[in-house]
């Protein structure tokens, strides 16, 4: 893969800090855009860093650079405040995964980019 | 001058362990020898996707609970390690970043063997002591690497603890420092080597305890200190025997040196060692409590400090996960084969 670095650098402030945005009904973006619906304003947010599983599946085929974490699991995590977000579950037999499950966001290392290109960091989900 | 003292601290330990049975079983090594030998009986593993700047992220976010401060107000940022995982990239700017420090923040990555986190937490003490910052973030943090067969295989192992330096609501101030450094070479690891070079026994008497008793005894003189001062005393730990025996030739008594003493469980954790154990400390420390902290780094030198615990520590303490509940809960235990491809050890094919 080769280096991607304008892309990461634009996604650093939603997979560092989990920035978000919340418009005046109380809807949250995940990540903020650049305009929301009905010209709306929204206000900058930073997402709550715990939540529960709502739904997952667990990976066994995976691309290249994530071959070496099989079989990994993959989920729709529901945080605090209402917004959701897919992330990979960390540090947990997958076996013991489970719908309801209380998780905690971790700043991980997200992929890297060969032995020579850059290293990608951003959230994923652990057992509470 | 104004008081300087922690406003915030945090301490992260990754889940996964091995034990020492399990590296010795490898080797034809005697297990028995390492725990009674050098107090060893299994060591911290990072998961694969995690490193220095991620444990330092952890670290740091749990200071910034405590201090009750937002990361934009942090002036600089410094992480201690020998694993930084860029040769040329900061630590500190992915962790500035990751906590909303930048852009008004310096930050630099330290590095001196296992005294490169004591090193960032004087730097920030003194940055704040000169009013040039309001708060500095100090972080120790590593995923050492022993060569695999090697002694050190047994106790290089993954932590980190973060600092955070400032003049209001302070947890512990420092009521003194010093350091006693020397070019003794004892540890060293080249350019492009993957696994650091040690002078086996040499890395005893002139190395570890020449700076950390040297260290230990300068600070107390300089403070007028003696022994009895201190109800805490942490020493890095690059095995449990070392800082038992130094705690030991200084005359402080077992009981001032259990609690920061982490290393027979969590292995050594290089620039995170006498940090975490600091950690544990103030998990537990009184107000009015007297705190010595000793580093040592090869190469070699000890840093060290006198912390005094105030009544804010109470109040804040239980804002994040404190360190010995990391150590004893929730592991995740590997053997010899998972370990090694953990830790990057198996020969392959490039992708």
């Amino acid at each position: 893969m080769k280096i991607r670095s304008p892309r990461y650098n634009r996604e650093i402030p939603q997979r560092y800090r989990l920035e978000a945005a919340k418009d005046v009904e109380g809807r949250i973006y995940f990540p903020p855009r650049v305009s929301y619906p009905g010209g709306e304003k929204a206000e900058p947010i930073r997402l709550s860093n715990r939540g529960k599983v709502i739904t997952y599946t667990v990976i066994h085929v995976a691309p290249a650079e994530y071959s070496d974490l099989t079989p990994y699991p993959v989920g729709i995590i529901e945080l605090d405040d209402g917004a959701r977000i897919t992330a990979q579950i960390a540090d947990v037999d997958p076996a013991k995964v489970h719908i309801g499950m209380r998780v905690k966001v971790e700043f991980r290392l997200l992929r890297a980019e060969g032995e020579e290109g850059l290293l990608c960091y951003g959230y994923k989900v652990v057992p509470e | 001058m104004p008081e300087v003292g922690i406003v915030g601290y945090g301490a992260y330990i990754p889940r996964y362990r091995i034990k020492v049975e399990s590296i010795a079983g490898v080797w034809g090594a005697e297990a028995e020898s390492f725990k009674r030998g050098l107090l060893l009986y299994e060591k911290s593993v990072p998961a694969p996707d995690q490193d220095t700047i991620t444990m330092s992220v952890e670290a740091s976010r749990y200071a910034l609970k405590r201090a009750g401060i937002d990361g934009s107000r942090i002036g600089a940022a410094y992480v201690g390690s020998e694993s930084h995982p860029y040769a040329v990239k900061p630590s500190g700017t992915v962790l500035s970043e990751a906590i909303g420090a930048t852009p008004e923040c310096h930050t630099a990555d330290f590095e001196f063997a296992c005294k490169a986190g004591t090193e960032a937490m004087y730097i920030c003490y003194a940055q704040v002591m000169a009013g040039l910052i309001e708060y500095g973030l100090g972080v120790g943090a590593d995923t050492s690497q022993g060569a695999p067969g090697d002694a050190l295989e047994y106790s290089a192992s993954a932590g980190a603890a973060a600092f955070i330096f400032g003049t209001n609501n302070i947890l512990a101030r420092v009521e003194e420092t010093y350091t006693y450094m020397t070019d003794t070479p004892d540890f060293w690891r080249r350019e492009h080597q993957f696994y650091p070079q040690h002078a086996g026994r040499f890395t005893g008497e002139p190395a570890y305890f020449r700076h950390t008793l040297g260290a230990a005894k300068g600070i107390m003189k300089k403070a007028g200190m003696t022994v009895d001062d201190f109800d805490y005393a942490v020493f890095h730990q690059p095995n449990g025997k070392f800082p038992t025996a130094a705690g030991k030739r200084l005359g402080f008594p077992e009981e001032k040196i259990k609690t920061g003493l982490l290393t027979p469980w969590l292995g050594n954790t290089y620039s995170g060692s006498s940090p975490l154990g600091l950690t544990a400390i103030l998990d537990e420390a009184n107000p009015g409590d007297r705190i010595l902290m000793v580093s040592f780094g090869s190469g070699a030198g000890s840093d060290a400090f006198i912390f005094n615990v105030q009544e804010r520590l109470l109040e804040v303490r239980d804002l994040a996960p404190t360190t010995r509940p990391q150590l004893d809960e929730n592991k995740i235990y590997l053997d010899y084969g998972r370990y090694a491809k953990f830790r990057g050890k198996i020969l392959r094919n490039p992708k």
